[in-house]
Parts: structure tokens; C-alpha cells; sequence
């Protein structure tokens, strides 16, 4: 059943995001800009970067690439939630067979080609009109180890997801965390320029955890970085999987019990 | 078989049932009645899943009834627009745990309805009436043995209007319709259930 149904949530998820040549053309469009903002930027205060062996440029879009799926991964739940809310489909979808819960893991899950798709496409131009030098192998690396992290970030947006259907809100929330994450991660610059214990907190973070795996790898070409950086992925996976679990039928018990009562914020 | 036993539920100030209990029969053709917010979208909505009872229970003579459960709603915009009307009855017959096999045999029957012609079109282009056919599909689709229907025959035109009641009239299992229209409902009904008098 599941399989069937991955198959259409698969199909749906790239006609919503490809609607037509001129989507995929503006895509493009969008992919070539960051990438020259990232480029000159590099360019202009780069020489501040040189002690870590790579240009600001490669920093930098490792830092995005390796943390797209993640970051998706985290929104996903709630904006799917809400749209289906919207349309209706979301208290449909209370009256079925499958659970709410693994019908959202499921639609989740079904984005992880378009996000390859678009890691590629980056990849791609910037190899094309960036000069940039990458091997085969750290392009896998990029694509597949953030893999392994994804039961924690689909949790954090079930977390975020939980708090929308207890209060009517979650955007401000979910935005909140996101930037704070990305910030603790040290997707747009390194960890050793925050204070200490700032820096403690964020090392121990999934987003810096999957982050510093991927960079050490390319840097030094050991995959013994990622097997230490999965184990710790690992266990905030289950730490993930278990509070969103508990929170999420907690709020699926309470949105059932009251959402007629209250307005969503959609 | 579906029990209710002393069912409350409210909104707010608003009690709209306080110690509901009924029983309809698993060849029950039941029509619901009463004036606007006595409950009658809220009783299906109950019935399906969607809400949750504040106190009382509701009881299935089948453990697995949210697969035999059809429910049609009364948003027949609650699709996804950028299917075709066929994806969108795999993706909510799939939910149901229906195989794919079974949902082909029945589509592929009502595809050949000159009523349902339209299904193979993406939904975003749907009129008022098409999306009121497939919502209706949805809830059969399927094969339920409960079927929930929250006044089906809304902006459907006069041939649509009688293969829905010509379906109905061959469905064999429980039936609960709520309609504000008796008449249309006489060939199909059973029984009749007044909010006003049974929730007073």
C-alpha cells in the first residue's frame, strides 16, 4: 500500500514543483544567483578563510548543499500540514486507514529526489561557471550522508508540527528554530568564531553534527569522520523519533478533540 | 452496526449533544435531519473519525471500520489540484488500504459513465459540479460497508443527480445521508432521524 501511495505522493510532489519550463527555467535562474552572491563574496573577503583550506565559496555551499535536506526535511511537516489544511485534505485524511503520522513521513519522504535534483543542479553550475573543484565522491557524500539524519529533522518538524495544532501558530516558531540551528551549525561560518560555550552548544547540535561530518570528510578524504558523526546522528535520531512520536499524538488527540473551536493561522 | 452511547459534544458555550445514544443497523438507510446547528455535519464528522466525542462512546460492529468507512464530506474541494481526478481516488483509496487492483476495477467502471468522463482532467480545472462527483467517488470508491454522506446531491446537475441515486439505491450496507431535502431521499431511506426531536 505504502509503496502505491509513495509512488503518487512522488508524482505530486513534482508536478507541484515543476509546473512548467518556465518554473524550471526560474529555478535555474534562482540556483545561478545564490551561487555568484556566494562567489564574489568569497572572492572579496576570502583571504580570512585561507587557514581552513578551503575558499569562503566552497564553505559555504558545502555548508547549504549538506544542510538542504536537512532543513527541508524540518520545514516539510508543517507546510504540508498546512496546505493540506487549507484545501481540506488534512481532516479528510483523519478519517483513513493509514495514520496522519506515517501519511506525513510518507509525503515527507517523497521529496528527497526533487531535493537531489536541486543538490545537483547547484553542483552543476557551479562547476560550470564557478570553478568550482569537486570530486565524484564528495558530491555522494554531500547527497547520501544526510541521509542518515533524517529521522531526527522530520521529528523537529513534527515538534513543530505538534505546536501548530496545539496553538493555531507554528511559523514564527519554526522560523525561530531553523535560523537558530542554521546559525549553531555553522552553515555560513565557523564554529571557533562564536564564544565557547556557544560553540559547545552547537557542536552538540544534529545540523553541526551532520555539517562537521561532511566538511571533515572533504577535507581530509577519512571516512572514519562520518562513521563518528553517524553514531552521534544516530542517537539523536531516536531521542527524535520518540518525542515526536509521543508530542504529535498528543496534538493529533487534542486538534480531533477541538478544531472546530479555533482558528488556524494558515 | 454503529452505536452511540450517551455521546456529548460541544462547542464553546454551544451544547450541540448531550447524552446521545442511538443504534442503526448494518442495512440501515438512514436519513438525518434537523435545522442548521443541530449537528448533523458534526454527528458525521464523529461517525468518520475527524472529531472526538468530549464524553460518551462510539462503537463499530467492525474492528477495522476506517477501511470500511466511505465519507463524503461536505468540502468537495478537499483534493489535491495538481492530480487528475483518477490520481486523487488512488491516493484516498490507497489511504483506506484498498489495493491498487481493486480501486482500477472500480474507477475503470465508473470512467465509463458519461457522468464521470471528466476524471481523467487535473482537478485545478474542475467546475463546482465535477468536484462534487469526485467527492462522491471518493466516499464509494473504495467498497465501504459505512458510508457517511453530508448532502451529496449539492450543484449537481439532473442526469449526475440520478446515477447518485441510482448508486445508492444498489449500495447494500449501512447508510447515513444528511440532507436538509426529504423528497429527494424517499426511494433510498429506511428510516429517519429528526435532530430537533432525538437531541432535544
Amino acid at each position: 500500500m505504502l509503496s502505491h501511495l509513495s509512488k503518487h505522493f512522488l508524482l505530486l510532489d513534482l508536478k507541484t514543483y515543476y509546473t512548467s519550463y518556465k518554473s524550471i527555467i526560474a529555478q535555474i535562474i534562482g540556483a545561478f544567483l545564490s551561487l555568484s552572491i556566494y562567489y564574489y563574496t568569497s572572492k572579496a573577503f576570502g583571504d580570512s578563510f585561507k587557514d581552513l583550506g578551503v575558499s569562503y565559496f566552497v564553505f559555504v555551499l558545502v555548508g547549504e548543499l549538506s544542510l538542504y535536506l536537512a532543513s527541508t526535511m524540518f520545514d516539510f511537516p508543517l507546510k504540508t500540514v498546512k496546505q493540506w489544511k487549507s484545501r481540506g485534505i488534512f481532516d479528510y485524511f483523519l478519517t483513513t486507514k493509514i495514520s496522519i503520522f506515517n501519511l506525513i513521513v510518507l509525503r515527507s519522504i517523497c521529496t528527497i529526489p526533487r531535493i537531489f535534483i536541486q543538490i545537483l543542479l547547484q553542483i552543476i553550475l557551479a562547476v560550470s561557471f564557478f570553478n568550482l573543484d569537486i570530486s565524484f565522491t564528495d558530491v555522494v557524500v554531500i547527497m547520501i550522508f544526510p541521509l542518515f539524519s533524517l529521522p531526527i529533522f522530520i521529528s523537529l518538524g513534527f515538534v513543530a508540527l505538534s505546536i501548530f495544532l496545539f496553538t493555531g501558530r507554528g511559523n514564527s516558531v519554526l522560523g525561530y528554530i531553523s535560523t537558530g540551528l542554521s546559525v549553531l551549525a555553522g552553515a555560513y561560518f565557523p564554529l571557533s568564531v562564536l564564544p565557547g560555550w556557544l560553540q559547545r552548544v552547537g557542536i552538540s547540535t544534529p545540523f553541526a553534527q551532520l555539517l562537521e561530518g561532511i566538511r571533515l570528510f572533504i577535507q581530509t578524504n577519512e571516512f572514519s569522520h562520518l562513521f563518528v558523526n553517524t553514531l552521534s546522528l544516530l542517537t539523536w535520531n531516536i531521542l527524535g523519533i520518540v518525542l515526536s512520536w509521543f508530542l504529535f499524538q498528543k496534538a493529533i488527540r487534542f486538534y480531533k478533540e477541538n478544531h472546530n473551536r479555533y482558528t488556524y493561522d494558515l | 452496526m454503529i452505536e452511540l452511547k450517551n455521546v456529548s459534544k460541544t462547542y464553546k458555550q454551544n451544547i450541540v449533544f448531550d447524552q446521545l445514544s442511538l443504534k442503526v443497523d448494518k442495512t440501515d438507510k438512514v436519513l438525518l435531519t434537523g435545522p442548521n446547528g443541530r449537528g448533523k455535519t458534526t454527528l458525521l464528522n464523529l461517525l468518520a473519525g475527524s472529531l472526538t466525542v468530549d464524553s460518551g462512546e462510539i462503537l463499530f460492529d467492525d474492528k477495522d471500520w476506517k477501511e470500511e468507512l466511505g465519507y463524503v464530506g461536505p468540502n468537495s474541494s478537499s483534493f489535491f489540484p495538481e492530480l487528475s481526478g483518477i490520481e486523487n481516488l488512488k491516493v484516498f483509496g490507497i489511504s483506506k488500504n484498498k489495493s491498487l487492483k481493486v480501486l482500477d476495477e472500480e474507477i475503470k467502471k465508473y470512467l465509463a459513465m458519461p457522468e464521470f468522463s471528466f476524471l481523467d482532467n487535473k482537478f485545478l480545472h474542475y467546475s463546482s459540479g465535477m468536484k462534487q462527483k469526485l467527492n462522491f467517488l471518493r466516499g464509494i470508491v473504495h467498497c465501504p460497508r459505512y458510508l457517511l454522506l453530508d448532502e451529496p446531491l449539492e450543484n449537481l446537475d439532473e442526469s449526475s443527480r440520478l446515477v447518485v441515486l441510482d448508486i445508492l439505491q444498489k449500495f447494500e450496507g449501512l447508510l447515513i445521508v444528511a440532507s436538509h431535502k426529504k423528497e429527494q431521499w424517499e426511494n433510498i431511506i429506511n428510516r429517519l432521524i429528526d435532530l430537533e426531536t432525538i437531541n432535544a
